[in-house]
């Protein structure tokens, strides 16, 4: 029977019996329409042979978990410690919804001006730089609801201007219970901000991990996050201020991570899981323990993924930088069981299912 | 066919852990990356032929894949498909770093960037074969990697790319065409 698809159907059909081990001159029979101008190219599939090119990774992709960890740690952190909706961020719209809020009063009131006589005011009146007596006239009349589409909508602000006071992600502003490493016994309710904002410093107790001791300043890590402390001749140190030292801060949170120490107590040695990024309540094995240990072969001793439930070997090694790569069933043996298109996004940030 | 490294009734237990991944679980993603980390550093090793450069790159992929696990939805994909496209995202952004940096530099230092190429040209000549693969275009080098290299059926591919069928059939096609025109022009040229 002769095939009656198109060529690459039966090229794909014609690769997948080659590569089952059917002789290439067995598999073009059965497309003697393309036979001639497949036979190339069945021959170019079966060149591509993955043991050669293949090199086994060392250690660093093992390693390269506490990378990936890390990454967790944030994101765990960043889910635990966001309570409320992200604020969505401005729409395309809601700068002509604050321009034409202003606009409309301002084109009002130079109407007004204009019945008054006042044209050469009403048109200084109308362009972008209001005066502040008159913006204060086009607060009064701008509708209270468009306040909620202008990031710090008081009126007071440009059209569009967003209020520079800190914010989480998650739009609010840090509460003491956000700051990682802090204890609960922070001795202010007001929410710990940077210096530059009204609230000014505030006292907060961290316990963490020193490094980085140097001079005046050393780094505290607490949760993944790592605080610059500052020290001076007032700050009270208990203990010998040494990297890897856990040690208690009190102090005032100068900025979102910036401390100014007022006491420093060195209470002992580093806790058993890093704290670099780590994330805050339970880290990930770390590479090599248990069983879900990455894959890290050391390079010459490779054992590709799902080989140990395979009964083939491939084919042996070529030479020292080369090693039997990708197994009978290689990198991708992705048992695609048809499944219903729900792929993922490409960048791992959409939706992953368009 | 199961995953690999997946024990029988794969689909439950993929869909366990995507789960588990998806609430962020510790052994989830430890899991996960032992699974897959290798085959998404062979892919992304086939595609630059840099292994230190593709060790790092693979963290990367599981790094994204973590930020973008909330929008991942089980639909009985295996979630190395996904990775596979993050891969192929994170490749390219590498690709696209590395011919700005090279661009670059060879402004700057003619000379020295052409002592590199030949050097580079002499180790890609041990490999022809992964030499002309990668200059294929993207969606080629995608689909013949997966294909040849990755061990998948169509099916398969098609899903990691995200791709229909019929188009991974055509690009299969025309990346072995061009592959083979490529090769044979080397052979000429060597000959």
């Amino acid at each position: 029977m002769s095939w009656r698809g198109t060529f690459d159907d039966a090229l794909d059909a014609a690769i997948d019996a080659v590569r089952n081990g059917d002789p290439i001159d067995v598999v073009l029979a059965r497309y003697p329409r393309h036979a001639i101008a497949m036979r190339p190219l069945l021959e170019t599939a079966l060149a591509a042979n993955p043991a050669e090119a293949y090199v086994t990774p060392t250690a660093r992709l093992a390693a390269n978990f506490a990378q990936v960890a890390s990454a967790l740690g944030r994101v765990q952190w960043e889910r635990d410690h966001s309570t409320t909706k992200p604020q969505a961020s401005n729409p395309w719209w809601s700068k002509r919804v604050a321009f034409a809020s202003l606009s409309l009063p301002a084109g009002i009131l130079a109407f007004a001006l204009l019945g008054a006589g006042g044209a050469a005011a009403a048109t200084v009146v109308a362009t972008t730089g209001l005066p502040r007596q008159v913006a204060d006239k086009v607060e009064s009349v701008t509708p209270s609801w468009t306040h909620g589409l202008i990031p710090g909508g008081s009126g007071d602000e440009p059209a569009g201007a967003a209020v520079s006071t800190p914010t989480t992600e998650a739009g609010e502003p840090p509460s003491p219970s956000s700051i990682p490493g802090a204890s609960p016994a922070v001795t202010d309710t007001q929410p710990p901000v940077p210096s530059a904002t009204p609230h000014g410093p505030q006292a907060i107790t961290i316990d963490g991990v020193v490094s980085n001791v140097r001079g005046n300043t050393f780094e505290l890590t607490a949760s993944g996050v790592v605080y610059k402390v500052q020290i001076d001749e007032n700050t009270a140190v208990t203990g010998i201020l040494t990297a890897g030292a856990v040690a208690s801060v009190a102090g005032d949170l100068t900025g979102t991570d910036r401390l100014h120490a007022t006491g420093v107590t060195v209470s002992g040695d580093p806790p058993a899981t890093p704290p670099q990024g780590a994330p805050p309540e339970s880290s990930p094995e770390a590479p090599g323990q248990g069983d879900h240990t990455p894959p890290g072969p050391p390079e010459q001793t490779h054992t590709p993924p799902g080989q140990a439930q395979q009964t083939t070997t491939p084919p042996g090694q070529a030479d020292k930088t080369k090693t039997p790569g990708p197994p009978a069933t290689p990198p991708g043996q992705g048992g695609g069981s048809g499944g219903d298109g729900g792929s993922g996004n490409e960048n791992g940030g959409g939706n992953p299912n368009n | 066919m199961p995953v690999p490294g997946v024990p029988a009734g794969g689909h439950t237990d993929e869909q366990a852990l995507v789960e588990a991944a998806r609430a962020l679980h510790d052994d989830a993603w430890a899991e996960i990356y032992r699974r897959h980390a290798e085959q998404v550093y062979a892919y992304i090793f086939y595609r630059i032929g840099d292994r230190a450069a593709a060790e790092d790159l693979a963290a990367d992929v599981f790094v994204r894949a973590i930020a973008g696990i909330r929008n991942y939805e089980w639909r009985g994909t295996p979630i190395l498909a996904w990775l596979y496209r993050i891969a192929h995202n994170v490749t390219a952004d590498y690709r696209k770093a590395l011919a700005k940096r090279s661009a670059r530099e060879a402004a700057q230092a003619p000379e020295e960037i052409e002592e590199r190429v030949d050097s580079l040209r002499a180790l890609d000549e041990r490999n022809d074969m992964m030499d002309a693969i990668r200059s294929l275009t993207d969606d080629q080098q995608q689909v013949l990697i997966l294909r040849f290299y990755g061990g998948m059926n169509n099916a398969q591919v098609s899903e990691a790319v995200g791709k229909p069928e019929t188009a991974v059939k055509a690009l299969q096609a025309r990346g072995l065409r061009s592959l083979r025109r490529i090769l044979t022009d080397e052979d000429r040229r060597t000959a």
